[in-house]
């Protein structure tokens, strides 16, 4: 169309400028053929001709001035098109043709301006989608890997480069998936999901990787547009979950059994003594001995039971929460009632972590802050304030200024069943109190010099601890498997260098418990490898506040150590000597109780090498030591090692083969014990040494001399 | 003159070994197994020692505890919770709502009698 219009407009220049242009010249020849002999004439003709000429310019110009001023607007137009102002339209001009061309390229521009949108929405869902994809896996606990037909990574996130990535091999795009995950396994799953049938069907199953981490794995496959299928990893670390199910398993089953002895033994014994009347007096002491032992048992397994039952093993449906943005949204939900009642909440407090059930603790606190603001005075002003008490509880309180609750309220407010959701469980729901119980806490109404209040107390839960570094066995964990056959041991317990803390309350103090790995088990030969240590505050473990290093032993690390640890000479090639960690360590645990399983082998690496740089040595007096705590509170208990104490407590065994796993587990059993010590009224740190130095544990020493002597 | 315990217990068998060892002790015991026969022996005589069980039939050991703490007359008796309830929480709440201290079953006699000693002493 284009191409026409210029010719026509060609024709038209050459019609109205040459076309004059030639019939001037004719005319002149002619003319001057005519007048050849009459100069006078020839100048008539001249100027004729020269007019005939300007005429002719004159109309070209004038054409071209017509014609040219709409196309310059129309090229005008069409550059504003193209570029800054694509909504720009041309404005059809007098003429005809160039007005049905400007028409033309309007309508053309609509179109691709329409097509234009239309791909700029879609590539910004695209890339929403793409984002909230990426925000997705970066953030999701789960692992993602996408894989290509050849099973090559394409795609993984974050978490999965954690579980995946080997000690020198990290989760590359391009790697084999099946460098990291087991083929035999994996690969018929894989391999029946590539077929057609089994469209978008998912293929799921648990395995354990290289490092001990045990994953659930399901993989399903994308066939994308090209037809090359593509597969989908999700990958779930279970490794805890798997071992605190056995863990509880375990310990239900053996708890059942070991109060079984005992039950038979007083139901028995009760039952002949009474039936018996006229048995002699040293038969009869000797029933009534051994009932007393055996109710003793008994009472000693309620308190490991107790312990178990206060421990911090949060429940699955847990949370973190943060208790002031519960409460705030507490607050939040019941403004209309504050508004009502023309009242204000003031909330104080440093924010803390609580774990438990958000939307269960939420309907909790929203009952018994509704019911505070309906019972204080119009008008007035709440207090919310909450503070941590040494117990490790928090202590929520809900002051009611100018009133108070009517006898019997109280119990009826906390036996009200809390409202479900829509999508709330079938049954019966449970009741405010209930809700609190399951947490480990209790709600009550106070009466205190300054007004009535509902308090609320909760125990402060740290985050589960998550042991990092690599996973390996130790010599430690040797030992105790020795101590636990009735291997040797020599603690020389001194009950004479009881610090002047002694009278300081367990409950207040900071302890430092930790654990080392060695190359061997001879402390006069052999060296440290590594020294973990996690600290434990008010009851709980501080999985956040730990030490770890990796030490150079000066020396090749044995095979068998290795084996046990594995820690091997590359790992601790360039980190510093026991006497540069030294001095760190040291700064770590002062302020702090140390705390170790079988401290005596730990010393005996720590002291000598404290006393080559000039330190002063853990005086042995001074720290607790969780086995002889444990057999001094638990003397009829089988073993001692780590696992069995672990397993009497209910607490799963994971990771712990590193110094900082096992530091982290002698941790949680020491909190226990902290338990134990204050429901047997042991609340000063001078009362466990001495109790970990007493009669008992001598008696324990002498029977594992015994046994190995008989050995 | 022998200091006066009352002990409010509904469980018998407990009650039977208390009331053996306190008298043993040299302590007059009066027992009552209810909150409000315990509420109606402490205005009869003032004791120099309530031993509180939680679990009552009628009423709450915590809900008496407060009572008492409110009423000016027995505000400064000291109480002594004897309770199967072990949860640091609930430990807290007892003290919390005015018990003197917090003794969790089974527990061991003589260290019941210690207490029990200390908290008649200081009274």
């Amino acid at each position: 169309m284009g191409r026409s219009y210029q010719r026509r407009l060609l024709v038209a220049l050459v019609l109205t400028g040459t076309l004059p242009l030639a019939l001037g010249t004719a005319l002149a020849l002619a003319l001057l053929y005519q007048a050849l002999g009459d100069p006078d004439q020839l100048v008539a003709v001249g100027a004729g001709v020269l007019g005939l000429e300007i005429g002719a310019i004159l109309m070209a110009v004038l054409v071209a001035l017509a014609l040219g001023g709409p196309l310059q607007a129309l090229r005008d137009g069409l550059a504003l098109m193209l570029g800054p102002n694509r909504r720009y339209r041309l404005v059809p001009p007098a003429e005809r043709d160039l007005a049905e061309l400007a028409r033309g390229i309007n309508a053309l521009a609509d179109q691709s301006l329409h097509a234009q949108e239309q791909v700029e929405a879609v590539t910004r869902a695209l890339a929403l989608e793409k984002e909230t994809l990426a925000s997705v896996l970066f953030a999701l606990a789960d692992g993602v890997v996408v894989c290509n037909a050849q099973y090559q990574v394409v795609l993984s996130n974050a978490a999965a480069q954690q579980l995946l990535a080997l000690p020198a091999r990290p989760l590359r795009r391009g790697e084999s998936i099946f460098a990291y995950l087991n083929a035999a396994l994996l690969r018929p799953l894989i391999d029946a999901l590539a077929t057609a049938a089994a469209a978008r069907r998912l293929e799921q199953g648990i395995l354990t990787l290289p490092r001990g981490i045990v994953v659930h794995v399901a993989v399903t496959c994308i066939q994308g547009d090209t037809g090359q299928p593509h597969y989908l990893f999700v990958l779930r670390d279970i490794t805890r979950q798997i071992a605190a199910e056995r863990s509880h398993t375990r310990f239900i089953r053996d708890t059942l059994r070991r109060l079984r002895g005992p039950v038979a033994s007083l139901l028995s014994g009760a039952e002949i003594l009474r039936a018996y009347r006229e048995l002699p007096a040293a038969q009869q002491q000797a029933f009534l001995d051994a009932l007393h032992t055996e109710a003793e048992r008994l009472a000693t397994e309620l308190d490991a039971l107790q312990a178990v039952a206060s421990s911090d093993l949060a429940p699955g449906w847990a949370d973190d929460l943060s208790l002031r943005a519960l409460i705030e949204q507490a607050v939040t939900d019941l403004a209309p009632l504050c508004a009502a009642r023309e009242e204000q909440v003031l909330i104080e407090g440093d924010d803390m972590s609580i774990r438990g059930d958000r939307l269960a603790l939420l309907q909790v606190v929203r009952q018994l802050l509704a019911r505070s603001l309906e019972r204080a005075a119009v008008g007035s002003q709440l207090r919310v304030r909450w503070s941590r008490l040494a117990s490790g509880l928090v202590e929520l309180t809900l002051s009611i200024p100018g009133g108070r609750l009517a006898p019997g309220e109280s119990e009826h407010l906390f036996e009200q069943p809390l409202h479900a959701g829509a999508a709330g469980p079938p049954g019966p729901l449970p009741t405010l109190l209930q809700v609190v119980e399951e947490h480990g806490g209790a709600v009550w109404e106070q009466h205190t010099p300054e007004g009535a209040a509902l308090v609320l107390s909760l125990p402060l839960q740290p985050r589960a601890a998550r042991p990092a570094g690599p996973r390996v066995d130790t010599v430690g964990q040797q030992v105790r498997a020795l101590l636990g056959h009735g291997g040797f041991y020599d603690p020389t317990p001194a009950v004479a260098g009881v610090p002047a803390r002694a009278e300081a309350r367990l409950t207040e103090l900071s302890f430092v418990v930790f654990d080392l790995e060695t190359t061997g088990l001879d402390p006069a030969h052999d060296a440290v490898v590594a020294i973990g240590a996690v600290r434990v505050r008010r009851g709980r473990v501080i999985p956040e506040d730990h030490f770890l290093a990796l030490v150079d032993p000066g020396r090749p690390i044995p095979p068998a150590a290795t084996r046990i640890h594995g820690i091997t000479d590359e790992l601790v090639a360039g980190q510093p000597r026991l006497g540069a960690v030294l001095p760190q360590f040291v700064a770590y645990c002062s302020e702090s109780v140390p705390v170790a399983h079988v401290a005596w082998f730990d010393l005996a690496f720590l002291n000598p090498a404290l006393k080559a740089v000039g330190q002063p040595p853990f005086a042995p007096g001074a720290v607790l030591d969780t086995l002889l705590l444990c057999s001094a509170l638990f003397p009829a208990w089988a073993g001692y090692n780590l696992e069995e104490i672990a397993d009497r407590f209910a607490l799963p065994v994971v990771g712990r083969h590193t110094a900082l796993g096992d530091a982290l587990l002698t941790a949680e059993i020491f909190c226990r014990l902290l338990h134990v010590l204050e429901q047997r009224g042991i609340t000063t740190l001078g009362a466990a040494l001495r109790l970990q130095s007493g009669d008992v544990v001598r008696k324990l020493i002498t029977a594992v001399r015994a046994e190995l002597a008989r050995r | 003159m022998a200091k006066r315990i009352l002990v409010i217990e509904d469980e018998a068998n407990i009650l039977l070994s208390l009331v053996f060892v306190l008298e043993r002790e040299g302590y007059t015991v009066r027992t009552a197994t209810t909150g409000q026969e315990g509420l109606a022996a402490l205005r009869a005589e003032r004791p120099d020692l309530v031993i509180l069980d939680l679990m009552l039939p009628d009423i709450s050991g915590y809900d008496l505890c407060q009572q008492l703490r409110r009423d000016p007359a027995f505000a400064a008796v000291p109480i002594l919770m004897l309770t199967a309830r072990a949860q640091e929480a609930e430990r807290h709440k007892g003290l919390a709502v005015g018990a003197t201290d917090y003794v969790t079953k089974p527990f061991r006699v003589a260290d019941l009698l210690a207490r029990v000693a200390r908290l008649v002493a200081a009274e």
